[in-house]
Order: C-alpha cells, then sequence, then structure tokens
C-alpha cells in the first residue's frame, strides 16, 4: 500500500483529542511542577526547579499515603488474582448454570465506583452491617468491631471493595486464556495419568502465565487510582489518605497545584513501570499468536 | 473406576461451594444494600442487623422516583435523581455517537493504511494508560474555562473519549487484523478508496465488535465520578454518580435512602451488562489481551 496524504484524515480526529487532551495537558502539568503557580497572581510564576519534588520527598504525610497506596494495590492484587482464577476455574466447567453465573461475574464491573462504595460501607457499618452482624450471630464476636476507625482497618476495607470491582475483569481475562489451551494437552495428560491438580500445576498454570501478567498490571495501575470507593466509603478528607486522595486534596482544596502536580508526576513515573511490564508481556503474547 | 467416581464427587462438592462463595462475594453486597434500602427508618437503629428486615417499605424508592413513576409531590431528592440520571444518559449516548466513529477510523488507519508516525500513534496511545488523571486534569480544567467548556457535554465528552479511545481502537485493530484481506485487495483493484472500503466491506463484518465498544464506553461514561466532579461543578451537566455521591455526604442519617439511590444508579448498565455479557465479554478480553 503506497503512502497516502489522505491516510492523516483517518487518524486526525483521535490525534486531536489524544495530543490535546492527554499529552499536552501533561507536559503543562511537567511546567506547574517546576514553578510556583499562585493562582491569586498568575503573573508571578517563579522557576523553583525540583522544589516542589524534594519538599514532597520530605513530607512525612506522602509516606503516610505511598505506604496506603502500597497497602491497598497489594491486598486488591492477592485478592483478585485468587479469586479472579477460582471463578474463571468456577465458569470453566460446563454446568448448566454456567450461563447464569457468568451473567453475575461482571456485575461488580459494571457498578459506579460510588455506589460500590456505599454498599460495602454497609457491609461492614459497625451497627448495621452484614458482616458484624453474622459474626454476632455466630457468637464469634460480642462487641461490633468498629470497621471504620484505625488505619488498617480502613484499609482492609476499602481494599476489599476495590478488589470486589477488579476481580471480573481478571476472571474474564483468565477465563479466555483457559479457554484458548488445546484440549489434546489435557488428553495425553490423563493418558499419562496425572491427577486434576498435576493437570492444574503442570498444563494450566504455566499456560496462563502471560494473563498473569496482564492480570497483575492492569489492576496494579487500577488500584493506584483509585478514588471513587475511597470518597463513598471513608470520605476524602480522612486521615487514611492515599496518594491520590492527597493530590486532590492538595489540588483542590488547599489550591497548591504546583505540588499536586509535581506528586502526579511522581505517581505517573510509578505507573510507568509498571505499564512497560504489561507492554512487554502484551506483545509477547502476540508473538506466540503470530508463531 | 471408583477412584474416578470419588474425584468427581469431591469436585462436586469443591464446584458448588465455590459457587455459594461465588454468589455471597458477588451479589451478597448488593443484596444486603437492598435489604437496607427496604427497610423503614425505626429499625435502621437495631443493632446487630436482623439478616432480614422484620417490616419492609418502599417509601424510599417513591421518594426518589416521585413524578417519574407514582404522580406525586415533586421532592428534592426526586428532582436531583431526575437531573443526575438524564445527565448520564446524555453523556453516554454522546460518547457513543462521537466515540465510535473517532476510534473506527483510526483503527482502520492503524492496521490497513501506512503513513509517517504510525508506530509513535500507536505507542502513544498504548502510554495514555500509565497517565493519572491528576496529571492532566488542572490544565483541561483551566483550558476549558478559557473556552467556556466546563459545565459541558461536548467537553465532558472529549475527556470520556480521550479516556476510552484506546481500549476501543485495539478491540477493533485486533479485530480488523484478524481478517482476511484479500477481499480489499481485490476492491482496491477494481478501483475502491479506503473510504469506501472501510464502509462498505469492513464495517458490514465489524457490527459486533464496534457494538462490544459502545456497550463498554456506556458503562464506562456511566460510572465516572472524578472527571465530572471537577468539570461538571452545577447540575446542568452533573451526572448521576456524582449527585449519589452528594446523597453520602448530606443525607447521612438517612440510609435507606441512600442505599436505594445507589441501586437504582446502577440498574441501566448493569441491566445492559446482563442482557449483553457475551459481547462485553469478548470485547473485554480482547481489549486488554491483545494490544
Amino acid at each position: 500500500m503506497r503512502k497516502n496524504k489522505s491516510s492523516y484524515f483517518y487518524i486526525l480526529p483521535l490525534a486531536l483529542i489524544m495530543f490535546g487532551l492527554i499529552y499536552i495537558p501533561v507536559i503543562i502539568t511537567l511546567v506547574y511542577s517546576v514553578v510556583n503557580l499562585n493562582l491569586l497572581k498568575p503573573a508571578a510564576l517563579t522557576f523553583v526547579g525540583l522544589k516542589n519534588y524534594i519538599r514532597l520527598l520530605k513530607d512525612p504525610d506522602i509516606w503516610t499515603a505511598a505506604v496506603n497506596s502500597t497497602t491497598i494495590t497489594v491486598i486488591v492484587l492477592i485478592l483478585t488474582v485468587l479469586l479472579g482464577l477460582a471463578f474463571a476455574l468456577m465458569l470453566f466447567k460446563n454446568t448448566r448454570i454456567k450461563g447464569i453465573l457468568t451473567g453475575l461475574v461482571i456485575i461488580p464491573w459494571a457498578m459506579p465506583g460510588i455506589v460500590n462504595g456505599i454498599i460495602w460501607r454497609w457491609m461492614f457499618h459497625p451497627s448495621f452491617g452484614l458482616i458484624n452482624s453474622i459474626l454476632q450471630k455466630l457468637n464469634m464476636i460480642h462487641v461490633p468491631v468498629q470497621w471504620f476507625s484505625g488505619r488498617w482497618n480502613v484499609l482492609m476495607v476499602v481494599s476489599l471493595s476495590v478488589a470486589w470491582k477488579c476481580i471480573p475483569l481478571a476472571a474474564v481475562i483468565f477465563l479466555a486464556a483457559l479457554q484458548s489451551i488445546p484440549e489434546e494437552l489435557y488428553e495425553s495428560a490423563a493418558i499419562d495419568g496425572s491427577g486434576a491438580f498435576d493437570k492444574l500445576r503442570y498444563i494450566t498454570l504455566p499456560m496462563l502465565r502471560p494473563s498473569f501478567v496482564i492480570v497483575l498490571t492492569t489492576t496494579a495501575i487500577t488500584a493506584i487510582n483509585v478514588v471513587d470507593e475511597i470518597v463513598s466509603l471513608v470520605g476524602m478528607a480522612s486521615a487514611n489518605n492515599t496518594l491520590m486522595t492527597e493530590i486532590y486534596l492538595r489540588t483542590f482544596k488547599y489550591m497548591r497545584f504546583s505540588e499536586g502536580s509535581a506528586l502526579s508526576w511522581l505517581v505517573m513515573i510509578v505507573c510507568t513501570v509498571i505499564g512497560v511490564i504489561y507492554i512487554r508481556n502484551v506483545n509477547k503474547k502476540a508473538g506466540v499468536y503470530d508463531e | 473406576m471408583m477412584n474416578r467416581k470419588r474425584g468427581n464427587k469431591w469436585g462436586m462438592l469443591g464446584y458448588t461451594l465455590m459457587v455459594l462463595f461465588f454468589l455471597f462475594w458477588t451479589i451478597g453486597p448488593i443484596v444486603w444494600s437492598f435489604m437496607i434500602s427496604i427497610t423503614p427508618k425505626t429499625d435502621t437503629m437495631i443493632s446487630p442487623a436482623p439478616l432480614f428486615p422484620a417490616h419492609s417499605t418502599w417509601k424510599n424508592y417513591q421518594q426518589l422516583l416521585a413524578g417519574v413513576l407514582t404522580p406525586g409531590k415533586v421532592n428534592q431528592e426526586a428532582r436531583m435523581f431526575k437531573i443526575g440520571m438524564t445527565n448520564s444518559l446524555v453523556s453516554c449516548l454522546l460518547v457513543i455517537v462521537v466515540g465510535s466513529p473517532v476510534c473506527l477510523l483510526a483503527a482502520y488507519a492503524l492496521s490497513r493504511l501506512r503513513f509517517r508516525g504510525k508506530k509513535m500513534i500507536h505507542a502513544l496511545l498504548l502510554a495514555t494508560l500509565v497517565i493519572p488523571l491528576f496529571s492532566v486534569i488542572v490544565p483541561i480544567y483551566k483550558i476549558y474555562s478559557d473556552l467556556g467548556l466546563i459545565n459541558n457535554y461536548f467537553g465532558l465528552m472529549l475527556v470520556y473519549i480521550s479516556a476510552f479511545m484506546p481500549l476501543t481502537v485495539w478491540l477493533l485493530c485486533s479485530h480488523f487484523e484478524s481478517l482476511p484481506i484479500d477481499l480489499e485487495e481485490a476492491a482496491k483493484l477494481d478501483g475502491c478508496r479506503p473510504m469506501q472500503i472501510l464502509l462498505h466491506i469492513l464495517l458490514p463484518i465489524s457490527y459486533p465488535v464496534l457494538f462490544a465498544g459502545a456497550l463498554i464506553m456506556f458503562i464506562s461514561t456511566w460510572n465516572q465520578f472524578l472527571i465530572p466532579l471537577i468539570l461538571s461543578p452545577t447540575n446542568s451537566t452533573k451526572p448521576i454518580a456524582v449527585i449519589i455521591s452528594e446523597f453520602v455526604t448530606k443525607n447521612t442519617v438517612n440510609y435507606g435512602l441512600m442505599n436505594a439511590g445507589g441501586l437504582l444508579a446502577v440498574i441501566p448498565p448493569v441491566i445492559i451488562a446482563i442482557i449483553f455479557r457475551r459481547f462485553l465479554i469478548s470485547g473485554l478480553t480482547a481489549g486488554a489481551i491483545k494490544g
């Protein structure tokens, strides 16, 4: 196919949106992060270099937020991989209820994060929550557990609700990978006398490897960026800030735009590292298909 | 033979337990939220909460839908609720109507046409996935206020499209690349122009994939919270997710109303997800696995 000027017509709308609303703003944000932006005196811009970054890295609140974000991400990753895989194996089995289960599995993904937070708030509400109610009926606790007081309790509840939303996508990705494993592999393993566990260990899990990396990277980026669930579970101004809520509060509440911009660039660098791992594996997977 | 039968029995037991856990995990929180939404206000003070409410009431739903389903005095909550649902619907339809052609044209160019900068556009599109919203939103806010695009459906729509472009474009790209090119080559020899090839050869066999992309855009737009929180400060474009978050912060006492509002707000995306689950699941996996 010869190169043609008119090809640009097809890509132009996408390119305009992509540069206008993503790449140009990202560069402007980088500029904000190295100046002293004061909205009351917009003309009095002064270049401050890396001062904003250094102040952030010295701020103990940022390190608390970083630990909180990391904790949420790790719990979400563990739950998403384990339950995503378990649900995928469940959906892979041909039974009469398979169709209904497939319809149900996707529901949490289709719900707004805000509503997701509300729903989990009532699961863990100290007085009217289902979890405390069940625990009390089973006589496992006598005093209601205060799920929303204490840093680690809150982080756990937030992680559960975020994992709830991430698991559907993981389950359907794992399911697609399971369906692409050739039946012959299992048949020859059965002839060799392998049991169910051996099949899982030596065929299923190795064949799922590329999808593991995809699930881990996409889930990690989602978990780092989570805001909606936090807003409706515990509110933005709580002591349990993550990096994202710190950026929001610094930018939109305290109007410290330069600090917020610098912090968002720091988070972006972390996400880029995760993204590179993702892209490499997507290409590797594509390579396997091409052969 | 005996051994195999016993294995099946254990397998069945494991499967049943898995299904029960899956049901509790996936729809348990939603059912519990529904229980609270039909519990009369006075009964939500009982602790520990009974597993089934002793009395039930539809008052919260009637209050939110006043003037929509039942003739009645329109209260503040019902008014806000109706505004939010309408605004969300308008945003979703706009994103589909404008986003689908933008992504279709771009996917065609990226998979079938040759032009300078193609590889770069492809890489940049992939890279947008790691950019957090906060790294772009302050400059966008500033540009939008200068252009008068705050509280504007068109401005909001462009930001949404910029966020959903990568997935939709890949979805279409991987579909186009799976199609045999012979027919298009023949059409070109007959003198068809690229636009004719796209509209008359590729489009008719791409409706299912385009539909999957549209569904994902609909649900993702409906669930947006942070973007409209910043770009839609007034009722003219404020979507339901932001209105629901205001119920959470303002009606801290009325638990039932909060849950009823949240559940009503998820009905459109969840119904769509259940009905069209096959399209959605194939779209989500293709978008995530094949970059």
